[in-house]
């Protein structure tokens, strides 16, 4: 499995690029059929222009009156007309909803009050280090020489950073990081 | 209208739960998506055809869901024909009363596509639509919490559902029939992403599954558990795989072959060598218990939302403080997570820590968490809270989708106590 990353070729992975490449990772772990992340997704979400005569009663207000007369062909033509499922939180205006509201955005679960763990981006078990320039966790030379192999070797040469294995100054339970394998 | 059949239809995002009410031998299970062998194929086998297929490598699959929501209307109403058809339930729509379940804090324009879908397209004679914790209160949920004193009533008036399902994990605290809408809770977590995540992760140490979903899946369900001492269990999958109580040997479906997966006994592997065949086989260590974990953890793949059992005592924590105790000791588990093995013990041992100790904490899970909600629908059809809510197609006609929104809406006082 190769996943591919942002990055200037040798450079350190930033910040924000880390971030959004973790939400990119959370976002696959939904799709239908993940397989492999399509190559315009990563430079952000694709939005399918809408063809605005199409877009009728599901668009706006809901109807609060009778519905018109149609076919059911001309019913089911404006149904199937397909719409993610960000457009169509977009569109009912959730984010509107005064604030005593309950909403599918007030909904969401709160943060752990509990730092996370770390684990080893390679074999899975907790782990002490991260990469420099990647923040991928790993537990162990061997596992630091695995991520080194199968992540960076396009880009930079596994020598070159082989000695650069930081340990974290704080104890591995208490420190606010992640995961699996992926970026801080 | 008594005379009408009603077709109980709990419409979840990876199976369709369908059947009569008050005939549970009518109730089907159904996958709720299409499916074909690569992506542009033309043969589609729809809903339960594909347990007719030999060969589950690399299928494409269409869902009519996306993260929880139904955004795919055209997959759907394939998947309901399928559903309504003489191969199925034989149903006749126009003289029919559908009671179908929505995902929690449903979007008004979807629903509005609900509406439209049900009594324009379908013509059905009449329809309630309601969320699916909301049925399972309608079942006799004291039997779940063994007691010395029976309980006069079938049904507490305070029970907390803790939905786990395929698109995410709802905590629904009910107040006699009536969710408290201002403290229901959602983590982003269910079993879907549990089964990409471990495809993701047997692809990267093992063999690539990625194209392989059918099969992870039921490797997940084969091998996975919820450890009861989450640390304790990293150091035992550290030792001798050959003396570890967690490693298994998961040997692959061989499609060619026609045979099953399963896990194969670690004594006998090492002498059977001169198999013709070589299974391939994958080993299963840590992964058995760090998938389902992310339930518990998601912070564990740098999900920022805390895991079931501080969820579920944030949700507690936003009903009136008279109730608390109550919703504690009434705690129902459902949905397709609620299968793995040490899922109930370990909410328990959890809740046990977090809660605040003058409470009890009673965790009870019916045999089949993943049909309690159409067993709860079953009961609730024809009940007069079921007359209350229904809609006709002529009110609809009417009045079009507000009569819906009015009476499928759950009304309710802020924190679930009368004034
Ligand atoms: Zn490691
Ligand atoms: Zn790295």
């Amino acid at each position: 499995m190769s996943r591919k990353i942002d990055r200037r070729p040798g450079g350190i992975i930033d910040e924000d690029t880390r971030r959004q490449s973790l939400k990119r990772r959370l976002d696959g772990l939904e799709r239908d059929n993940y397989q492999e992340v399509p190559e315009l997704e990563l430079l952000g979400t694709v939005i399918k222009p809408r063809r605005t005569s199409e877009v009728g009663d599901r668009d706006g207000a809901i109807a609060n009156k009778k519905p018109r007369l149609r076919s059911k062909k001309e019913i089911l033509r404006q149904l199937y007309i397909k719409k993610s499922l960000k457009t169509l939180i977009d569109e009912s205006r959730v984010e509107l909803a005064s604030e005593d509201m309950p909403t599918y955005l007030t909904a969401a679960a709160s943060p752990s009050k509990f730092p996370p763990k770390k684990f080893c981006s390679v074999c899975g078990f907790l782990s002490k280090y991260n990469c420099k320039q990647c923040g991928a966790k790993y537990c162990s030379l061997a596992c630091k020489a695995t991520h080194t192999d199968m992540r960076n070797t396009p880009v930079v040469e596994m020598e070159e950073y082989r000695d650069e294995a930081e340990e974290d100054d704080v104890e591995p339970e208490l420190v606010a990081g992640l995961i699996g394998f992926g970026f801080v | 209208m008594a005379d009408n059949p009603i077709l109980v239809m709990d419409n979840g995002a990876s199976t369709i739960k369908a059947g009569y009410a008050k005939q549970p031998e009518t109730l089907h299970v159904i996958p709720n998506c299409k499916v074909t062998r690569g992506k542009g194929e033309k043969t589609t086998f729809t809903g339960d055809q594909l347990h007719k297929l030999s060969d589950y490598a690399g299928l494409y699959y269409r869902l009519p869901f996306e993260k929880g929501y139904l955004t795919n209307w055209e997959v759907q109403k394939s998947l309901w024909d399928r559903t309504f058809s003489r191969d199925i339930l034989n149903v006749n729509p126009t003289s029919t009363s559908l009671l179908i379940t929505e995902p929690c804090f449903n979007f008004p324009n979807i629903q509005h596509c609900y509406d439209e879908m049900i009594f324009e397209a379908y013509e059905f004679y009449a329809c309630c639509r309601v969320i699916a914790p909301y049925l399972c209160g309608y079942n006799n949920v004291s039997s779940l919490f063994p007691s010395q004193t029976p309980s006069v009533n079938e049904r507490p008036d305070c029970i907390l559902v803790v939905d786990s399902g395929y698109s995410f994990t709802h905590i629904v605290p009910i107040v006699v029939g009536r969710p408290v809408l201002t403290a229901v809770r959602r983590i982003n977590i269910g079993g879907k992403l549990l089964t990409n995540h471990l495809k993701e992760i047997v692809s990267f140490r093992h063999w690539d599954m990625m194209d392989q979903t059918y099969v992870v899946n039921e490797i997940k369900e084969t091998c996975c558990y919820v450890s009861k001492d989450f640390l304790g269990d990293l150091d035992t999958g550290r030792r001798n795989p050959k003396e570890n109580p967690i490693v298994q040997e998961y040997v692959l479906p061989d499609f060619s072959r026609n045979s099953k997966g399963y896990v194969r006994d670690k004594k006998r592997s090492s002498r059977s060598t001169n198999d013709i065949y070589e299974d391939q086989v994958l080993r299963m260590n840590n992964e058995r218990f760090t998938i389902p974990e992310l339930l518990f953890h998601p912070s564990n793949i740098g999900m920022n939302q805390a895991g079931i059992p501080e969820t579920i005592v944030e949700s507690v924590s936003l009903t009136h403080s008279d109730l608390h105790g109550l919703f504690y000791s009434n705690i129902v588990l459902v949905g397709g997570n609620a299968s793995f093995p040490g899922y109930k013990e370990r909410i328990e041992q959890d809740l046990r820590v977090l809660a605040p100790s003058e409470y009890e904490v009673r965790v009870g899970m019916p045999e089949n968490p993943i049909t309690y909600t159409w067993h709860g629908g079953s009961n609730y059809a024809g009940s007069p809270d079921h007359r209350n809510k229904l809609v006709t197609r002529a009110e609809y006609m009417e009045h079009g989708s507000n009569i819906c929104l009015q009476r499928f809406g759950m009304s309710e006082d802020v924190d679930g106590m009368q004034e």
